[in-house]
């Protein structure tokens, strides 16, 4: 059903602490070990020692610059995974049934054995959560560790989400975020967590606490090239054809 | 976002297919059941076609027939039940012209809505993503609206030259005054373009919408956000799904391209025949295949222009 639930028991989630953060990338590894072997069929990759590696990933780590205008840019590794929003937009959309959000405990999952892969609930999260399998052709999400979480065969210490396990620093926590005496929600209290895009009304069950002011950094010197420029790629073949054509007009 | 030909191609082809469906059942109980019947079959067949070609979309078309369960929930699964209990209805209406049955006219009148509601639900597939800002505006149904409704007019002048071609003796002219006729057929396309037009006006202004790297890091408090580094160094299905930049650079010229051959070549054409455009095949089929062709151009920025929020992680 891609109705969405009217409240969840509970409302497992992820607070990344972004001021711990080090972007050491050890739970986007973790994260593509364990569900490579896990729920659903293969985390695949296609390529990848060729040309082109690509593949399919659940937790990502972006890096930023954030300049405050006075004072040297502060440097901010972003880890970024599903959010398990409570209005899970890519719920909504899903034709098949395949995408639902579960009312027990507030995690958003795909019925790999349902889903025809075409893509729409990708394109309805805001934040690209959700990417295809390229070999599988099913969509792809976190899935909270959903088999390890509730998992009897694994020691009680492991029964958390494998990013939440592995990352060095402790910067992501997990809990239940509806129980405001739990460890993450006084966590979120206390450092007034930060829903990501408030304005796209998809109320996240997970949040992100902000880096803390930083002290006694210098002034540094401003970057003199834009990485957007590097980004923008050249078209080939036909398209570098027609690029050319059109460039002539 | 990407524009792939499989829904560029669903969606213009579709849209033509129940426009025609739609002008049939308005206009077809005024016609010889001869008439109908190839302007019917012609309007499922272009429908159906399209259809098809939005099954090349996935990535498993054998589980597709899941797509009928969540019309509670999902505009595409909405979609999916209504464009075949459209066609249904069309070609109920085409069967009871040719047993000349008094429920024709009513079932037309009842088939010509539900085509229009297919288009709708084709449209509010897009429309509801609030990630694409240019597309979350009711300009984006009347948009689609605007064009199957066009299109689906040139395809019955079309296949109404066409039956007048193969069976002159059941050539019953239009059911409408030839005046009006004519004014439709110099109209529409523009009009379809003027729609398209107030669409792009909004799409330029609307950016990310309300979103924007710093809303979408959290980061806006501390400052401004621009990306270090992006989290993989190669492409990935985000940025070649969300991230199409390639069309951008000439989304100006095919802009006027595409309202050149949809909206003028059509317009000018139905001018130039007069009168008797319903009568002249060969100009009808080429404003009608022009004009698909430039809202087919125009549906391929629809897809290709428009910016969805994640790629404010990578900005
Ligand atoms: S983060 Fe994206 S994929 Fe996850 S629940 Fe929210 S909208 Fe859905
Ligand atoms: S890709 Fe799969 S899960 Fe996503 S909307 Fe389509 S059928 Fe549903
Ligand atoms: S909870 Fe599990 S699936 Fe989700 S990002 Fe962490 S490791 Fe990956």
């Amino acid at each position: 059903m891609t109705s969405l639930p009217d409240k969840t028991d509970s409302k497992l989630g992820l607070v990344i602490d972004l001021d711990i953060c080090v972007g050491c990338q050890a739970c986007v590894v973790n994260c593509k070990a364990w569900n490579t072997g896990g729920y659903g069929s293969a985390l695949s990759d296609s390529q990848p020692y060729g040309d082109n590696p690509e593949g399919a990933w659940l937790n990502r780590v972006h890096g930023y610059e954030v300049d405050s205008g006075s004072g040297a840019a502060t440097i901010v590794h972003f880890p970024k995974s599903c959010l398990h929003c409570d209005d899970a937009p890519c719920v909504t959309v899903c034709p098949t049934g395949a995408s639902i959000k579960r009312s027990e405990d507030g995690i958003v999952l795909v019925d790999e054995s349902k889903c025809m892969g075409c893509g729409l609930c990708a394109w309805a999260c805001p934040y690209g959560a959700r990417e295809m399998d390229p070999s599988a052709g099913v969509m792809k999400k976190c899935t909270l560790c959903v088999d390890r979480i509730y998992n009897e065969n694994l020691p009680a210490v492991d029964r958390e989400p494998a990013c939440v396990r592995t990352c060095p620093t402790n910067a992501r926590h997990f809990g239940d975020l509806s129980d405001p005496d739990s460890s993450v929600s006084k966590l979120v209290a206390e450092r007034d967590g930060q829903d990501l895009m408030p304005e796209q009304s998809t109320r996240p069950v997970n949040k992100y606490l902000m880096p803390r002011e930083r002290q006694g950094i210098d002034q540094l010197a401003e970057p003199d090239f834009s990485l957007a420029e590097l980004a923008d790629p050249t078209p080939s073949g036909v398209l570098a054809w027609i690029d050319r054509a059109l460039d002539r007009l | 976002m990407h524009p792939a030909l499989s829904i560029i191609l669903f969606t213009t082809l579709s849209g033509a297919g129940f426009g025609l469906c739609f002008w049939v059942g308005l206009l077809g109980s005024g016609l010889h059941a001869y008439q109908v019947a190839l302007t019917g079959f012609a309007s499922i067949g272009l429908a159906s076609a399209g259809l098809l070609c939005s099954v090349f979309h996935l990535r498993r078309p054998s589980r597709a027939w899941r797509a009928f369960s969540q019309w509670r929930s999902s505009w595409l699964s909405r979609e999916a039940l209504i464009a075949p209990a459209s066609l249904a209805m069309l070609a109920a209406f085409v069967a009871a012209t040719a047993l000349e049955h008094s429920a024709a006219a009513t079932l037309g009148w009842i088939a010509a809505p539900v085509a229009l509601l297919a288009v709708f639900a084709t449209s509010m597939i897009y429309t509801q993503l609030k990630a694409v800002a240019a597309w979350h505006t009711m300009r984006t149904p009347l948009l689609f609206l605007a064009y199957a409704i066009s299109s689906g007019f040139y395809f019955m002048l079309a296949m109404l030259g066409l039956a007048k071609l193969t069976m002159p003796q059941h050539g019953g002219g239009p059911v409408v005054p030839d005046g009006l006729l004519v004014f439709l057929a110099t109209t529409l396309a523009p009009a379809a373009f003027l729609v398209q037009y107030l669409w792009w006006r909004r799409r330029d202004a609307v950016g990310f919408g309300k979103s924007s790297a710093e809303s979408a890091t959290g980061l806006g408090n501390p400052g401004s956000v621009r990306m270090l580094e992006p989290p993989h160094t190669g492409a990935n299905y985000l940025t070649s799904e969300m991230g199409y930049v390639v069309a951008r650079r000439h989304a100006a010229k095919l802009r006027w391209i595409s309202a050149i051959v949809g909206a003028a070549v059509p317009a000018i054409l139905c001018l130039w025949a007069g009168i008797s455009i319903a009568g002249q095949p060969a100009l009808s089929w080429l404003a009608a295949i022009a004009h698909l062709l430039g809202a087919g151009i125009a549906r391929w920025l629809f897809f290709a222009e428009a910016r969805h929020t994640v790629m404010l992680y990578y900005q």
